[in-house]
């Protein structure tokens, strides 16, 4: 097990922030994964954000004595025990049909291929969860292959539908509710990626493994019912870690 | 049932958010002004976390079809109930049918009116906090009606602090990315006096003038409410209670608890300066 260089900084009163190298890694990201599970244990009260290479840790109280915190938190990282974290892989259904791929004629233009290339590129590869932010339930995800990159939208759409999932630079995501925004849209899960009425309200969490399934219009449609019963189960395996 | 008769400007109803859903990309939400939502809570006797309306510049008309008692804090706007004028930081007996109406802005930017028991509207994800993308609405509208116990029981108050004068600074530690600037940055930062732009919201807040560009790369890392972030541009954006969970500039400031309550208590054209403090 790597062991990285590690910075402690108070954020304020309340917080410390963690930071792994600068670097957008699996290894690192995984590391934090391992990490946090392990300080959960020692500090059930805190509230940990994880993204890219950094740990944030939040407490209810102020933290009286930031050094001693410090010092115990490297403790911990020293002496953790070779927890190996096993990432889970979540598989996600996209309908990449013409009504749910808004730009999908327009980004094969662009990127040179035909759609059933692009959907086997998109779908064949496994990303990783670096951070989740910007909307609740939003995945900032890495491993878009380098042929699939391609700019935002010179001009933003005022409206994205729900559960779109589209590129935009060297990223891919899905939007988890109506929204504006400037990423091409590929396609459409029918999966709910955050719901306020259940608990918890997303089945996603920094460090898993994502991975998008093609899936037709009839099958979209009759996943969408089972989600909207709550009948539909997330794909949801742990991976063994290489 | 609190009767809203005219909505104001922007009224919604907080308490101390969702902090524990910040993991999953959920903005913290909750009173923007904590101090003076917790000083109306504890004048009734309150629980901290029992949610309260949060008010904003022009405020709603409000009839109260129970008895109750209610306290208000914050900002200095005159209020009456039944036209007569009333006074903040005290519990108000409200009879049946009494009304609530504002007059003239004396100062600050956000009053927060508790009632005894706290508001009963409806709990999402933990929370009674208005915050975009959780909850259907977020203001009050007109003909809404909103849940509390009905009680006539004398309020019994909890002690709280006296509150000092604010002396026009917003006191902050230094970010995580604050040493990748350079002298001239930093120097305009301790130096400039900044003004809220309009654009200024529960989000965030803007301010002007825009110091040095640069090109830093950020990687995306978590914020909090108080974190200042400078795009590349050399825009400072403060981000406030219903801001991201993660953000993609650097982190050049974090503004201590207090200047975040106080940050809230200033609205478009507000001057104030930043003072950099020691870490711990």
């Amino acid at each position: 097990m790597t062991h990285f260089d590690l910075t402690y900084e108070a954020f304020c009163e309340d917080a410390l922030i963690i930071q792994w190298p600068k670097r957008i890694e699996e290894a690192i990201l995984f590391d934090i994964s391992a990490f946090k599970i392990g300080l959960k244990a020692l500090f059930p009260s805190a509230i940990f954000t994880a993204s890219y290479n950094e740990l944030m840790l939040r407490f209810p109280e102020s933290i009286s004595n930031f050094k001693d915190l410090i010092r115990q938190l490297e403790a911990a990282y020293a002496s953790r025990e070779k927890t190996t974290y096993k990432p889970h892989l979540i598989q996600i259904p996209v309908c990449y049909e013409d009504s749910f791929g808004l730009d999908l004629e327009e980004v094969c233009a662009h990127l040179k291929m035909d759609s059933k290339e692009l959907i086997r590129l998109h779908s064949q590869t496994m990303y990783t969860v670096y951070a989740m932010g910007f909307l609740p339930g939003f995945m900032y995800l890495g491993g878009l292959p380098k042929n699939l990159h391609h700019p935002r939208k010179t001009h933003p759409r005022p409206k994205v539908p729900k559960g779109a999932v589209g590129l935009a630079g060297m990223q891919t995501g899905i939007y988890p509710n109506e929204s504006p925004g400037g990423w091409q849209i590929i396609g459409n899960t029918p999966l709910n990626l955050f719901n306020r009425t259940q608990w918890p309200p997303t089945f996603v969490e920094v460090g898993d493994k994502i991975q998008f399934v093609p899936i037709g219009k009839d099958e979209y449609n009759l996943i969408r019912i089972q989600v909207e019963t709550e009948l539909y189960k997330v794909q949801k395996k742990e991976l063994p870690n290489d | 049932m609190i009767k809203v008769l005219k909505k104001g400007l922007y009224t919604s109803i907080q308490d101390l958010g969702r902090p524990h859903l910040q993991p999953m990309g959920v903005p913290q939400a909750g009173a923007m002004d904590r101090e003076a939502a917790w000083i109306a809570n504890r004048v009734l006797g309150n629980q901290d976390r029992d949610a309260v309306l949060e008010i904003t510049l022009l405020g709603p008309v409000l009839e109260f079809n129970e008895p109750t008692w209610i306290a208000l804090s914050g900002g200095d706007f005159d209020f009456f109930i039944d036209d007569q004028p009333q006074a903040y930081r005290v519990p108000i007996r409200i009879s049946k049918g009494q009304k609530l109406s504002w007059g003239k802005i004396n100062s600050g930017s956000r009053v927060y009116l508790a009632v005894k028991g706290g508001l009963l509207s409806e709990e999402i994800l933990g929370s009674r906090s208005y915050c975009p993308s959780i909850t259907s609405q977020l203001t009050l509208q007109e003909g809404m009606e909103i849940p509390y116990t009905p009680t006539t029981e004398i309020p019994i108050s909890k002690p709280y602090p006296s509150s000092k004068k604010w002396d026009g600074t917003l006191e902050a530690y230094a970010g995580p990315e604050f040493n990748l600037l350079k002298h001239q940055q930093h120097y305009q930062i301790e130096s400039f006096e900044f003004t809220v732009s309009h654009l200024n919201n529960r989000m965030a807040y803007q301010i002007d003038p825009k110091i040095a560009s640069h090109s830093l790369d950020q990687i995306t890392v978590p914020v909090l409410a108080g974190t200042v972030q400078l795009t590349p541009q050399g825009t400072l954006i403060i981000l406030m209670r219903d801001g991201q969970t993660t953000g993609g500039y650097p982190r050049v400031l974090q503004l201590t608890k207090k200047s975040v309550n106080h940050l809230a208590q200033l609205t478009t054209a507000n001057r104030f300066k930043f003072k950099i403090i020691t870490k711990f």
